[in-house]
């Protein structure tokens, strides 16, 4: 598994910084998270986290509130509508 | 795994050495005092202390669910500040917090169905200690079914949702974000229009939660519908003609059930176009807001 540190803007809705972590860096990832953490403070609006997972693919279905915009993510919204089965139209 | 066994002995950043372990009363009077002190120098290094003590156990559940069950997730720690929230905002102890360590599994179970199905093998791999099923009891429009596994001592909590409940709970996170973190807990905003639009997106949460129930049950009438008239043609008719009457007679009212199927799944197919257009207007109305 990857460790990916987001550090994400919550008020602006956006990322300020990315980074990715291979597998036997994991403490590292969790140390820089803490790091960045003091740095920022508690209320500053920016939210510091790592995400663990085997690829940067499977933590932007999970958590695409850090990588898409608000409109982007009404048209995911859209399309978990029309992906549901036994639909007419999928038959 | 060396890396995390390292890990559970790591210095916190104020450079003070703790027991790998914090007691449970330890737990809870730093949990105290983080209600109505910021954090900082002692108690910082205490909270990284504990999110540190769950990072082994969220790895090994993640790999139990893919080595066990084959299922992908993302784990991640609960960040200091969330954590602090959530104290400030409940009166849980924060020894009994269940989500420091989250999964997110990716592999969305299609139907509410296979969400039992998938919560099942959780159930039956991991020891639950507590479970929270909120598609029966939502939270200001968000479901999903939460199962907390212990872990080596450790609350890992597991969320299990359908691809819509995640797209709804993404979106309305986004909004909270850039308007008022608390509109996930029934805070509405003080801007109208933004009012309107967290309005607009709890009701759509409603009418998706209903149409994901209307298809399900259209789904399982389907099924039971085939296996019945499968277990008949392989019965085969009887030989008594009286009694072949009435098989035939029931094998055509099965076609028939199949054939107004079809007007049921039209009929699901049209709510899911209204849903759509008030999806489309609730587009319209972030993109007024964020123009200005």
């Amino acid at each position: 598994m990857k460790s990916f540190l987001i550090v994400y803007d919550r008020r602006a809705g956006e990322l300020r910084d990315f980074r990715v972590f291979d597998a036997h860096e994991s403490a590292e990832a969790l140390q820089e998270r803490f790091r960045q953490e003091l740095n920022y403070g508690s209320d500053s609006g920016i939210e510091i986290v790592v995400l663990r997972a085997a690829s940067e693919d499977a933590i932007k279905e999970t958590h695409n509130r850090y990588f898409a915009s608000g409109q982007e993510l009404l048209h995911s919204v859209e399309r978990a509508v029309h992906s549901q089965p036994g639909t007419v139209e999928a038959g | 795994m060396a890396t995390g066994i390292a890990q559970r002995i790591a210095q916190p950043l104020s450079g003070v050495l703790l027991p790998r372990h914090l007691s449970a009363t330890q737990i809870d009077k730093l949990g105290d005092r983080l209600r109505t002190t910021p954090l900082a120098g002692e108690d910082r290094a205490l909270l990284q202390q504990l999110i540190l003590d769950h990072d082994a156990p969220l790895s090994e559940a993640q790999d139990t669910l893919r080595t066990a069950l084959g299922l992908e997730s993302t784990g991640r720690l609960k960040t200091e500040a969330t954590i602090v929230e959530k104290l400030r905002r409940q009166t849980t102890r924060l020894s009994r917090l269940q989500d420091i360590a989250g999964l997110r599994l990716l592999d969305f179970p299609a139907t509410r169905l296979e969400q039992d199905e998938v919560a099942r093998k959780i159930r039956s791999t991991f020891r639950i200690v507590d479970e929270d099923d909120r598609r029966y009891r939502p939270s200001f429009g968000y479901r999903a079914h939460h199962l907390v596994a212990e872990v080596d001592g450790c609350r890992v909590e597991i969320q299990v949702r359908t691809p819509l409940q995640h797209a709804w709970a993404e979106a309305y996170e986004k909004l909270a974000d850039v308007t008022e973190r608390d509109i996930r807990y029934g805070v509405m905003p003080s801007d109208p229009r933004l009012r309107d639009l967290v309005e607009m997106l709890q009701d759509f949460a409603e009418r998706g939660d209903q149409i994901e129930h209307l298809r399900q049950r259209a789904l399982l009438q389907a099924a039971r519908i085939d296996e019945v008239e499968r277990e008949k043609v392989r019965a085969g008719p009887p030989s008594d003609p009286e009694a072949q009457a009435a098989y035939e007679g029931e094998l055509a009212d099965l076609r028939t059930m199949k054939d107004e199927q079809s007007p049921l799944l039209q009929g699901i197919v049209s709510l899911e176009e209204h849903l759509i257009e008030r999806l489309r207007r609730i587009s319209e109305q972030l993109d007024a807001i964020s123009s200005g």
